[in-house]
């Protein structure tokens, strides 16, 4: 059994607008292992990225706060840190890379003064030794001739390298977590093999955990440990990423699984599909949740118990061997 | 909604590109010559038969976007000719191209984008019925517009609503009603689902195969997205770096594909299956910038497959071995 390294606990976050509450995050649980992968997949609106804000500090408050819970990194709760000892662990211990890279990076700074700008924050070592560390991190993460490219804005770089610079500057303090939003939606699938085919050598280099957040089900399949699967702000299954590819339980992980277009040399000798299955309808505002299960009006599998009241996340029997860190678990009445 | 009936069959070829080229100039000095070209879309050749969805796929900037524009001329093209039935478009005046784009329309990605967020679902539908003066009355239009918000799968109180109101899966219904209400007979679909998310896009590419069916359409499918493209395309396109690499019918192009690109394309897409662990081929470095791109083959700098006389020679488009009554045509030294 491995080490387990972060620990959210019934985690909720909430905005305040105009119309009332908005419960992004609703009583959130899941643990992360050294080591290991853990997929959050979810639609937009799902509570994914607010998941990883918290978990960083960084909702913006006001409107947001985060409500209740703990988040539980090395026994600390992070959650009751001052800000000056959140600066320590964020971008140190914990740090993030996020989906659009075209404007996390600052236009008007070369990409080598915004790496040694974090190194510099967290580690005291002298000047030219910084920028030193700097050209090695962009030589770790594939960027040729690092040495001329340091002085590069990031405008002269492509999408692929800017996501990769990205990558260097999150992992330029040696983090222990690695929060990754979207890291490759915005580029092209070739260029997504490249910075996965990165972030999986790098996780076997250096032992990060890391939390990918994708909605790409087939990067999930590739990537992950662990699966924790998110709907309108809630956890409606989880499991290992085997379990819940074979065996999905929830009706709403089942939809997903089955609106992707399958191959015709699909390798694994699934039948092409003539038309795809869709989920009905549309995610339900975070204001007018319906009464009971939140999936309810979307759900083929609907019964009179989903109306009301909302169901618990409940353990299910596993077909590919009972993992203790990650029990197959679902949020929904019905056994399908 | 009743199509006008047309005399043209299955099967008849109705949009013909040849030779194709389009270059932008770059200007620069004080009396802003043209300094250089980017050639964006490059001697491109192919027909779409009635009926049938083209997929045309490529990475970012490999002009597939560009080429779709030339089509209608909302970018004009510097040299080739386009024929839509017979008739070479690019010859015709802008007076006779707005009457012809009656017949051919587009949807574009961003629905987000692309809708006047000040006009209702009504001035918006309403705007092409009076540019091209389809029905007399208002009342024999707003009729239309019932029936196109129908057949697009909205409810009919929509069409007072702006389109704030609605998410990006119904926005992009209006767009597709709206590329609809002037009963076209090819449509470019420059992206259509790339912006929305899994169980929505399933949705939406439902609607266009349905509608093609019933309205008997003729799509030009652009996507980055090789899943869906496969999904929905009678034949698929593949570009690269302005120039077509490979063209063959969709099953055979994802069962036995010839150009080395479009093999570490197909290899690159994630399969949501985590038991099944692939050889992938990972491409070395971006896209070479079309500004001046490489010699010989555009693809050998990035290709494992490449031989000495690829840097020197440029390949042609051929004819390669066929398993499928369409033609299979690749551009590739080696390729079988």
């Amino acid at each position: 059994m491995s080490d387990k390294i972060l620990e959210v606990k019934n985690l909720q976050t909430s905005f305040f607008t105009e119309e009332g509450e908005v419960k992004a995050v609703d009583d959130v649980s899941f643990s992360v292992y050294k080591g290991k992968t853990l997929g959050i997949v979810g639609e937009s609106g799902s509570g994914k990225s607010v998941t990883s804000l918290s978990i960083m500090r960084l909702i913006p408050d006001p409107p947001g706060k985060v409500m209740k819970g703990e988040i539980l990194y090395e026994g600390k709760d992070l959650l009751k840190l001052a800000p000056s000892e959140m600066r320590k662990i964020r971008g140190n211990e914990i740090s993030m890379i996020f989906q659009e890279p075209m404007t996390s990076l600052n236009p008007v700074f070369t990409i080598g003064n915004q790496i040694c700008e974090a190194i510099a924050l967290h580690q005291k070592l002298p000047k030219n030794e910084v920028r030193a560390k700097a050209i090695e991190m962009l030589k770790l993460v594939g960027i040729p001739s690092p040495e001329t490219r340091i002085d590069d804005y990031p405008h002269q770089l492509s999408g692929g390298m800017r996501q990769r610079v990205m990558i260097a500057m999150a992992l330029s303090c040696d983090p222990s977590i690695l929060i990754a939003d979207e890291p490759t939606t915005a580029l092209d699938v070739t260029i997504q093999a490249q910075i996965l085919d990165l972030l999986a050598g790098l996780q076997a280099k250096v032992g990060m955990a890391m939390i990918l957040i994708t909605h790409d089900l087939g990067v999930v399949a590739e990537v992950a440990d662990e699966v924790v699967v998110m709907y309108a702000g809630r956890v409606v299954e989880q499991g290992t990423v085997n379990e819940l590819f074979k065996n999905p339980k929830h009706p709403y992980t089942k939809g997903l699984l089955n609106s992707i277009p399958t191959l015709s040399k699909d390798p694994t000798g699934k039948i092409k599909k003539k038309r795809l299955e869709t989920i009905p309808g549309i995610v339900p505002s975070l204001l007018h949740l319906p009464q009971g299960c939140r999936f309810q009006d979307r759900c083929s599998y609907v019964i009179d118990a989903c109306r009301g009241k909302e169901p618990d996340l409940r353990q299910v029997a596993s077909v590919t061997g009972a993992n203790p860190e990650m029990p197959h678990a679902i949020r929904c009445v019905r056994d399908i | 909604m009743s199509q006008a009936p047309t005399t043209m069959q299955t099967g008849e070829t109705i949009l013909s590109v040849r030779n194709l080229v389009k270059r932008f100039p770059i200007k620069g000095g004080i009396f802003s010559r043209e300094v250089a070209s980017v050639k964006a879309v490059s001697d491109i050749s192919f027909d779409i038969k009635k009926g049938e969805t083209l997929g045309l796929v490529g990475e970012s900037g490999c002009g597939k976007s560009t080429l779709g524009r030339c089509i209608l001329r909302l970018i004009e093209p510097t040299s080739g000719q386009v024929f839509f039935k017979g008739q070479d478009i690019t010859k015709i005046s802008p007076t006779e191209m707005r009457k012809l784009r009656r017949n051919m329309q587009i949807i574009f990605q961003d629905p987000y984008a692309s809708l006047n967020p000040r006009m209702t679902v009504e001035d918006i539908l309403m705007e092409p019925l009076e540019i091209h003066g389809i029905g007399t009355s208002r009342r024999e239009r707003i009729e239309r517009i019932f029936k196109l918000l129908d057949l697009c799968g909205l409810r009919r109180e929509a069409i007072a609503r702006y389109p704030h109101e609605f998410s990006g899966g119904q926005r992009q219904r209006i767009c597709i009603a709206r590329a609809l209400a002037v009963e076209p007979e090819f449509i470019v679909c420059d992206e259509p689902v790339s912006a929305l998310d899994v169980s929505i896009q399933a949705q939406i590419v439902n609607l266009m195969q349905d509608l093609q069916k019933e309205l008997g359409l003729t799509y030009l499918f652009i996507a980055h997205d090789l899943k869906v493209v496969e999904h929905i395309s009678n034949r698929v396109a593949v570009m690269y770096l302005g120039k077509m690499a490979e063209i063959a019918d969709a099953e055979e192009l994802y069962t036995s594909p010839r150009h080395p690109y479009t093999k570490a394309l197909l290899s690159a897409i994630p399969i949501p299956d985590p038991s099944y662990k692939k050889e992938r081929i990972i491409l070395r470095g971006d896209v070479p910038s079309p500004l001046n791109p490489p010699s010989g083959c555009y693809f050998h700098p990035r290709c494992p497959e490449a031989r000495e006389n690829c840097k020197t020679q440029f390949p042609e488009l051929r004819d390669l071995k066929q398993l499928s009554e369409t033609p299979h045509r690749g551009a590739c030294h080696y390729a079988e």
